[in-house]
């Protein structure tokens, strides 16, 4: 299974709004299928780390309670067009993702 | 008819677009290996009463209302999908929290700042029922919080 990291960034003012969006189950371990009626098991983005030109600016920690196909914005300071924006995660089975853009 | 044999001719072909698109896939992960991952906190994530949350989070520093602002509908039609914006002007925030009350577990998102980033955070999250939310800003000496109540129509949380 591949999961979609996509990621875009607006500058406006000296501040630079990161937007990540990841296409991600984010099964909670809580929930019966339907189908099979056993539960689902967990299945959860838990760390998510925004950087610029590889130093870590925010660091998330995410609980079962974050929604399927998390969508989350964070926003940087001092950020100069041509800077390297990126982000990467990791989930509780260990899947990992990552995108990274220029500021423009 | 000729029709299971086109079928079968379709699906294959769309079989082997998703073999290499997969196997594409693959190979970019790779770049992320050699990071290192903070670790998660395992034991804040398991806590169910906001109470005790906020006890292990911050331990004993004082904790003060208002400083922080959230963002949080009145009503979610969908709990599976509530959007939450936590925004602070407080100088230097290191750390922001986001709790429901009455989620299974009340911890939903902790979100650790340095100095190039801004405090503020956006982000969706499930609601099992109508709870308080809380969100914090935690500084050098004390942690700022308010509270929204957000009623849900449809839980989101199992069940």
């Amino acid at each position: 299974m591949h999961i979609a990291t996509r990621m875009k960034t607006r500058t406006q003012g000296g501040i630079t709004e990161v937007l990540i969006l990841v296409n991600h189950p984010m099964d909670t371990g809580l929930v019966k299928s339907p189908l099979t009626h056993k539960i689902i098991p967990a299945h959860f983005i838990k760390t998510l780390t925004v950087a610029i030109n590889h130093e870590p600016a925010v660091i998330t920690d995410m609980g079962i309670a974050v929604s399927k196909d998390p969508l989350i914005a964070v926003k940087l300071k001092g950020a100069k067009s041509g800077d390297l924006v990126s982000v990467d995660w990791i989930d509780n089975e260990g899947m990992t993702g990552h995108a990274e853009t220029h500021v423009s | 008819m000729n029709l299971p044999r086109r079928t079968f001719l379709k699906q294959a072909f769309s079989g082997t677009a998703l073999a290499v698109a997969a196997g594409a896939g693959l190979l970019r992960p790779t770049q992320a290996l050699a990071r290192t991952w903070p670790t998660w906190p395992a034991q804040s994530f398991h806590i169910k009463h906001w109470q005790a949350l906020e006890h292990s989070l911050f331990g004993s520093k004082p904790v003060v209302n208002g400083g922080v602002h959230l963002h949080a509908p009145l009503e979610a039609e969908n709990g599976a999908v509530v959007p939450m914006v936590i925004s602070t002007k407080l100088a230097a925030p290191k750390r922001l929290a986001l709790a429901v009350d009455h989620n299974p577990y009340a911890l939903a998102t902790l979100v650790n700042l340095t100095p190039h980033a801004v405090g503020f955070f956006n982000v969706r999250i499930k609601m099992g029922k109508t709870s308080r939310v809380r969100a914090y800003v935690e500084t050098a000496d004390r942690v700022h919080t308010v509270d929204r109540l957000v009623k849900v129509t449809i839980g989101g949380c199992g069940g």
